[in-house]
This record gives C-alpha cells, structure tokens and sequence, in this order.
C-alpha cells in the first residue's frame, strides 16, 4: 500500500451511517489525502508541499495538529537552508498550533522552539549568506558573495540551538470521533477513569483498548495500534438503545473503586463514572483505601439518568505490611477481620490501635495489639511457631471418657439395684432384708460411679488445660515502622504525587 | 507429626485461664447431678421391714442352729440363739426400732459347760408361762444338761445311759411323790425324753435317785421322737410320737417317775414314723401339731390332732424337705411356721424357705401355705428357715427365721392374698 497512513473508519464507516453522516467524513477523507500526501512530501524534502498539505488537512478538518506538522515542514526547510522565511513560516504555523490547543501536552517544549527559531530568523537577517566561489576562482573565498556572480551564495549554518533541537518530524496522529458526539472515551481500563469526550484528536503510541460509552447508546470497545506517523481515525457510530439506564456515580474521592453486583469480578472503574446500566436494582460499592465503603442498592430506571453519590468517610492510613517465611499459607486478620487471604500482605489500616491477628494451620496464632500511624508503614516480620502436639490433651480426654463411660455403666448398675430394691419391697414378695447384699453392692457401685465421674472430671479439665496451656515457643513478629513521604513525580505521560519510603 | 486441629474458638480462649477455672465449678457442678445418691440405698435399707442380723461377735462357726424366743415382755424383743462348731448360748435384743445388737454374757458352752457338740437341731424349749428357755442337750459322762434361764441360765442334769436326746417339753407336773417333798406343788419345768424313758427335771431338791419312766404299749418301750403336752386339768398329759409312728398320752405322772406306764388312751396311728427332731407343739385347747420328718429321704409330716379325741383334723401336709415349726398366734388366727431350710429357691439348692399355713379347729392346717418367705437374694447352702420361732415385739408377734449365720426378723408380713398378717410392728416407722 502506497499510502503510509491508515485510514480506519469505524463501523465500516458503515452503509446505513454514510447518508447521514457524508459530509464530516468526506471532509475527513479531505483532511486524509491531504495529509497522505504532505506526509510524502516531507519525507522527499519538499517541505513547502507538505507544509501546504498539512495546512490543507486543516482546512478539511481543524486538528491542532495539522498545523504542528505544517510547522514542522516549514522548520525542517528553514533548517536545511538557513531560510529566514520558511522559520518565520514555521514560527507562524507552531503559534497557530498553540492557539488551536493552548492545553497542548508539548505546548512549553513548542514555545522553547519558537524562541529558539525566533533568535535564529534574528540571527540570519543580522548575519548575509556568504557567497560560494566558483571552482577555479581564486579571488572568491568561501561564505563571501562576489561582486560578479560568479560565486554560489552558501546559506550560514544553524546555530547552535537550532541544532540541538534537532530535525522535527511530522506527527501521527489518533482521531476519535462518534456519533452522535460528546461520549466518554476510556483508554485501556474504565478504571482509569474517563481519558477524554469525542471527539477527540491527539498522539497514543503503542497498542490500546479504546472504550466509547454515551448514555443511551450502545458501548464501543475497540482495540488500536497507534503508529506515530500515521493518521489514525476510529469512528464509532453508535447506535441508540433507549432500554439502558444511565448512571452517573460520584464521590467526594475521585479514583474509589466502583464495583457493581458482584465484587468477586473487581471494580468496574472509578469515579466520576458515568455508563450505561442494564435498567433493574443494581448493587454498588465505592470503596477507596482508608475510607469506609460505601453501598447503595439503587433501581436504574431505563433511558433516565440515575445520579449516585457516593460520600465517603475515612480517617488517615498507615501501611501494614506484613511478611514472614510461610505467610503465604498464612491468614491475616485486623481487628477480626481478614484483611488478607493469605499474606504477604501490604494494605493500609486506619490509624490507630489495632490487633493483628496471624493464622497458619498447624501453627500457633500470632497476636499483637499495635498502633498503626498515618503515613506510615508498619511492617511485621512474623516467624511462626508450629502447632505443639495436643496428645497429652487427647490421653487426657481419652482417660476422662474412658472414665465417664465407666462412671455411667456404674451408675446404671446402681440404679438397676436401687429399682430392684424399691420395686421388692414395695412388692414385698419376697421382702428384700435389710442386710440384702444389694444394699451394699448398689452403694458400692453408687459411690464408685461417682467416684469414677469425678476422676472423668478431673481428666477433662486436666484435657483442658493441656489445651489451652501455651506449649513450646511462641509465634513472634518482628515490628519495624517506617515513615512514607509523598514527593511530586513527573513522568512522559503523567504528573502527580509518589510515595517513597525511608527509615 | 501431624497435630490435632483446635476449633478457632478453642484457639482464640487458649491463655484463657479464667475461663478454665470458671469451667471447672461448672462442672463439678454438672459431675454432682449427674452423680448416684448412694444415701437413697441408706433410705432404701431403713424402708425395708426384714430385719437381718448376721452372726454376731459370738465364737461359733454355725450361728443360729436353733433359737427361741426370749422374754415375752417389754419393748422390743429378744431372740435366743443356740450356735454350733463352737456351742454358744448368746441372745440378740431387738430395740422398739427394730435395731439389733448382741446382748452382754454370751455363753461358751464348751468352756462353761463342757459341752462341746450339739445335736444338729439342739431342742430349745420356751417356758410357756415365763421368759426362761431350756436347751437340752446330750452332755456326756451319762447326763443331758438342762440350761435354764434368760439372761443367765442354770444347769440342770438328769442322768440317764445312754445320754441321747430324744425329745423334750414344757409341762406341768403334779405335785411331787418322793416322800422328802411328798405332795410339794411342782413349777413348769422341762421333762427329757430319752429312748423310751422320760425324765423330770428337777431344779432344786432333786430326788435321788433321780426318777425316770419308761413309756411303753404292751409293756414294750416306745422309742420316743417328740414329746408334747395336753392340759387335764391342773396338770398336763404327756403325749409322745413314737418312731412307729403312733402318738400316744400318758399321765403327767410320768414326770415324778415309774418303772413302766401304759397310754391313757389307745394311741394314734399317724403313717408317719418320724425322725429325730420331730415336734409335738401345742396348738390351741387340746389340738396339737405334729411336725416330722425324715433326715434321710426329705419324706415330711405335717398334722393337727385333736388329743381330746385322738383323732386327726384335717389333712396332713406333706411337703418335702420339712424340718422344723414353730406356732404364730395373730389374734383369734393361727398359723403354723414351717421351715424348709433344703428346699431350692431360684435354683440355688438348700437355699431354703418358709412357709405359713392358717391353721382351724374343724379344718386343721390349710392345704396352702398362707405365705412363703425366703431370702430376696437365696444363696446355696444358706439354710433359710432351719429353726423358726415367733418372737414377742413390741406386744406382738413376728415371725423370726434362722439360716446360715444370719437372723431374719419379719417387722411386717404381708399374706400371699395381699392382706397384711401384721401391719409394721417397729417404732418409727
């Protein structure tokens, strides 16, 4: 294929979308062509063509950058031939960028070019081009014009920090439009949150998912590989589905957690959200670390717009970091509660005194009462103990059943030969007498039941205290606290606040 | 080595040492209702109206060969009991409560008396007009000793060769016909057969030489098995069941002596040659009751007779195994304690047992027994009912039992039909 730049039309540009939607694409079929060519141009030097391409893209269809890239041409020209016009050009057309898009991600690294390009067209007109002398031409020396002609004009090199700006190259560019207009645009995660609204124009390199949801309309996920010289458009046309709720979920905490009927599949964003929603009682949680989680049970009404808000109340975090050899067969739990399935386990606690709890099976459990403080970590290093045998316990439940079930079977002989007795002498047929050996025996087995229950007793509570008696070493942990300081980060694609850790 | 799983609960109390010691009154508590009342079978012995008495602090070996009532009067009771191995003359003393206890002076006839064997059913007479017993017994060297007494007893000898012991009564002799004491009234005193010869007993100015008389028919000397009495008037008549099987009566006379003497009336023939240790017992005005047996073959012999008429009432009952009997008066009613002490109880043999039948004047003995006792708990060889006697308690009558080494007091009796014979005869109860 001739052409270096894609031409994706979403939705097959489709049959039924093109009557209604034919004159916005074919000025963005214009604005291609243009810029196909301009892209073709400048790679052949012919910076003036491909300057005039990018500007006539722009007048297809006014994305900024389009005329970044005229200005682009017009640099590399003024470059190549010191040509104080073709910067001045360049100049112009990087101004008409800036004001196209004052919120442009480069626009500082722009503006350093325009001063820089600004001095050298200063340079230039303060310095003549010197002129080349003919071959042969002993008179003429070169950078001086001659009086006859016969020498070639030489422009003057570029300065300094026109070279250190380096060659400038057109841009690729990533188009994003829908109709109808205005939907959210997600880049690779909804819980990113929303990237942007159609539509939208600008540079993505690598491979992305590309998520477009409006209210009322069905959503559109497509995946993009951006190429960075290339014009690449992704048109979705959306079709309307009046049977989908609206919601819009905000919280006093921008990037909590939303999850939506079922926590097990994880957090469907972060707020602000706003999608559509099958109409229906939907459960949803907005969670953020340190604050308490919040849950609505809201009924989303079809084609209505069905606002949450979800204000949530927190308290200052610390980490706890919990770690240790086989944590991670162990459970971790504050204040009873699991706070990690299975360690190790890095989460933030709210600050305060809580008890950690560390449970292994066959282990024995690790228990501390500690004070978690805001913004920092507390890390726990446990060294689990195993699990002593219980079989001291066991022989003693053992004896003391062996015992009760013999203190049973004692009891019931005894009271077989007390009714016996009561039933003869109330009989009287013949009376039992007073030294009938029965009243012996029946008393003898009486108090050897009892005796037997309690040497049962005696055995149980003594297997109860090997129970719980603490046998062998204790389950121990390590506590060392370290405090997090938050530190701004700057980074290609992202600007804000990261945490470090020193102790 | 794999350990045993706690429950989490158990693992979350573990280090819980209150909560063990919390659990042990808990349950020691649950350990004490759970837990046999052993007093309930202290409740149950006092409940029982059978008082047993086990042979007490006394040197024979075989307590309770033979017993007899004691003193007829008072609370309480006493019983006599004759033991054998080593003889002994001891009496056991009920209080009101039925409570028994071994009464001081328990006699060691070997060592007292130089009486080292018992016949194996020593003769142990009540005097029926006071609290003396007799026993008779052969005491060698040509005499048979008569100890007399309650709680101390007196010996009597009469002497006669051989010594044996045939039979012996209570009676009523006539005044005395030796012309030292010609005509001196004479008190109830025993009167010992011996062969065919009976003798008087003497208990102060014994006539010399002592008399005897020998009881004959045809002028041959009957073999005398039992020996009874019938009152005639002031004195008594003697009857005598003679190993031939007759009963006959002779004059009280035969008490102070004569060479031969013939019945008073033709005598009896009862069928039924008794065996040593056969009884003639008075039943009520002139009826009697024979008891014999036969040591050999278990044959029994149970009769009324009317000794006025000399005829048999009623029929006889002849249950094995008899071997002694005593009379129990219940108000108006008599019965007639019968022992068995071979028979088999529960299948334990010579565990033995009693039996009552109602006795009346037209009828004689009813061919039922009124009631059968033996022990609750038989065992063999226990000889239940080997001697009986019924013992005045607290104003009544019960019925006493002697087995092996072991008394048995009847406080209460009730009949085979459900009727009480006595209703609790004890204080306190």
């Amino acid at each position: 294929m001739q052409s270096r730049v894609v031409f994706v039309v979403w939705l097959a540009l489709c049959a039924l979308a093109l009557p209604a939607y034919g004159q916005p694409a074919d000025a963005l079929k214009k604005a291609q062509t243009a810029f196909d060519q301009a892209q073709l141009d400048y790679l052949q030097g012919k910076y003036d063509e491909a300057a005039r391409g990018f500007q006539e893209a722009y007048g297809a269809r006014q994305f900024p950058q389009f005329l970044y890239n005229a200005g682009a041409s017009f640099h590399m020209k003024g470059k190549k031939g010191s040509d104080p016009a073709a910067y001045h050009s360049a100049v112009d057309a990087y101004r008409k960028y800036l004001a196209a898009d004052p919120q442009a991600a480069d626009k500082d690294k722009v503006e350093t070019v325009i001063k820089v390009l600004e001095d050298e067209i200063k340079r230039l007109k303060d310095q003549p081009p010197v002129a080349t002398p003919a071959p042969g031409d002993p008179t003429t020396t070169p950078g001086t014009a001659t009086a006859t002609g016969t020498a070639a004009v030489t422009p003057p090199a570029p300065s300094q920090e026109v070279q250190q700006l380096g060659d400038v190259k057109p841009r690729g560019l990533v188009v994003i439009e829908s109709e109808p207009s205005n939907a959210t645009i997600y880049v690779d995660d909804k819980r990113k949150g929303s990237f942007a609204t159609t539509p939208w124009s600008g540079t993505l390199d690598g491979d992305h998912k590309i998520i477009i949801e409006k209210r009322g309309y069905t959503v559109i996920e497509k995946t993009i590989a951006a190429d960075p010289t290339k014009l690449f458009v992704l048109f979705g046309a959306m079709s309307q589905q009046s049977f989908l709720g609206w919601v819009e979920i905000t919280s006093n905490v921008p990037g909590a957690d939303i999850y939506i009927d079922d926590k097990a599949i994880g957090a469907v964003g972060r707020t602000p959200l706003s999608q559509n929603l099958k109409p229906g009682r939907h459960t949803f949680w907005i969670s953020a670390e340190g604050y308490d989680e919040n849950k609505q049970d809201v009924e989303v009404v079809a084609n209505e717009v069905t606002p949450i808000k979800a204000p949530l109340k927190g308290a200052p975090v610390g980490k706890l970091n919990v770690t240790g050899l086989g944590i991670e067969d162990a459970m971790i739990a504050v204040d009873g509660k699991v706070l990690c399935e299975r360690g190790p386990c890095l989460k933030g606690v709210q600050q305060g005194e809580h008890t950690i709890t560390v449970t292994r099976p066959d282990f024995k459990p690790y228990s501390r009462r500690i004070m978690i403080q805001a913004k920092t970590e507390t890390q726990i290093r446990i060294t689990l103990a195993p699990t002593p045998s219980r079989g001291d316990a066991i022989v003693a439940y053992g004896l003391a059943g062996v015992f009760g079930g013999g203190g049973i079977l004692l009891g019931l002989q005894a009271n077989k030969y007390r009714d016996d007795l009561r039933k003869e002498i109330a009989a009287g047929a013949p009376p039992p007498d007073s030294n009938d050996p029965r009243f012996n025996k029946g008393k003898i087995f009486a108090i050897a039941a009892d005796s037997t229950f309690v040497i049962a007793g005696i055995c149980a509570l003594t297997g109860v205290y090997y129970t719980f008696r603490e046998k062998g070493a204790p389950s121990t942990g390590l506590i060392d606290v370290r405090a997090l300081a938050l530190r701004p980060e700057i980074g290609p694609g992202y600007a804000g606040l990261g945490m470090g850790v020193s102790w | 080595m794999r350990t045993a799983k706690l429950p989490r609960w158990l693992s979350s109390a573990r280090s819980s040492a209150p909560w063990i010691w919390a659990a042990l009154p808990a349950a020691l508590c649950a350990s004490s209702l759970g837990a046999c009342k052993w007093s309930e079978f202290d409740d149950l012995e006092h409940e029982t109206w059978v008082g047993s008495t086990e042979k007490p602090d006394v040197a024979s070996s075989d307590y309770g060969v033979a017993i007899q009532r004691g003193a007829r009067s008072g609370d309480g009771g006493t019983l006599v009991v004759i033991g054998a191995g080593q003889p002994t003359y001891s009496r056991l003393v009920y209080s009101a409560q039925g409570d028994s206890s071994l009464a001081s002076g328990s006699l060691e006839l070997n060592a007292q008396y130089g009486i080292g064997t018992l016949e194996p059913q020593p003769i142990l007479l009540a005097d029926p007009t006071g609290d003396d017993v007799s026993l008779v017994i052969n005491s060698g060297a040509n005499s048979i000793a008569v100890l007399t007494g309650g709680a101390q007893v007196n010996l009597h000898q009469v002497f006669v060769t051989p010594s044996t012991v045939s039979a012996a009564t209570y009676m009523q002799p006539p005044p005395r016909t030796d012309a030292a004491h010609l005509g001196e009234a004479q008190p109830v005193q025993p009167l010992v057969g011996s062969g065919d010869l009976v003798l008087g007993t003497f208990y102060a100015n014994v006539p010399t030489p002592q008399p005897t008389c020998k009881l004959t028919e045809a002028a041959a000397g009957i073999d005398i098995r039992a020996l009874g009495t019938v009152r005639d008037g002031a004195v008594d008549d003697v009857l005598a069941w003679g190993a031939g099987g007759k009963l006959y009566k002779y004059p009280g006379s035969v008490f102070n002596g004569c060479d031969t003497i013939q019945p008073l009336a033709p005598p009896i023939d009862t069928g039924f040659s008794p065996g040593p240790g056969s009884q003639i017992l008075a039943l009520f005005g002139s009826l009697v009751v024979l008891q014999g047996h036969h040591d050999s073959d278990d044959d029994s012999f149970l009769q009324v007779y009317d000794v006025a008429t000399m005829t048999a009432v009623g029929g006889p009952v002849s249950l094995p195994k008899l071997r002694t009997a005593a009379i129990f008066t219940s108000g108006a009613t008599t019965y007639v304690i019968a022992g068995y002490p071979t028979a088999a109880v529960d299948g334990k043999t010579s565990a033995g047992q009693v039996l009552l039948f109602k006795t009346a004047e037209t009828t004689g003995l009813a061919a039922q027994p009124a009631v059968t006792l033996n022990d609750a708990q038989p065992e063999s060889s226990e000889s239940f009912g080997r001697a009986v006697v019924a013992m005045p308690f607290n104003g009544a009558e019960v019925v006493a039992v002697a087995a092996d080494n072991e008394i048995f007091v009847y406080f209460q009796l009730e009949l085979a039909d459900g009727t009480m014979l006595y209703e609790e005869t004890r204080e306190g109860r």
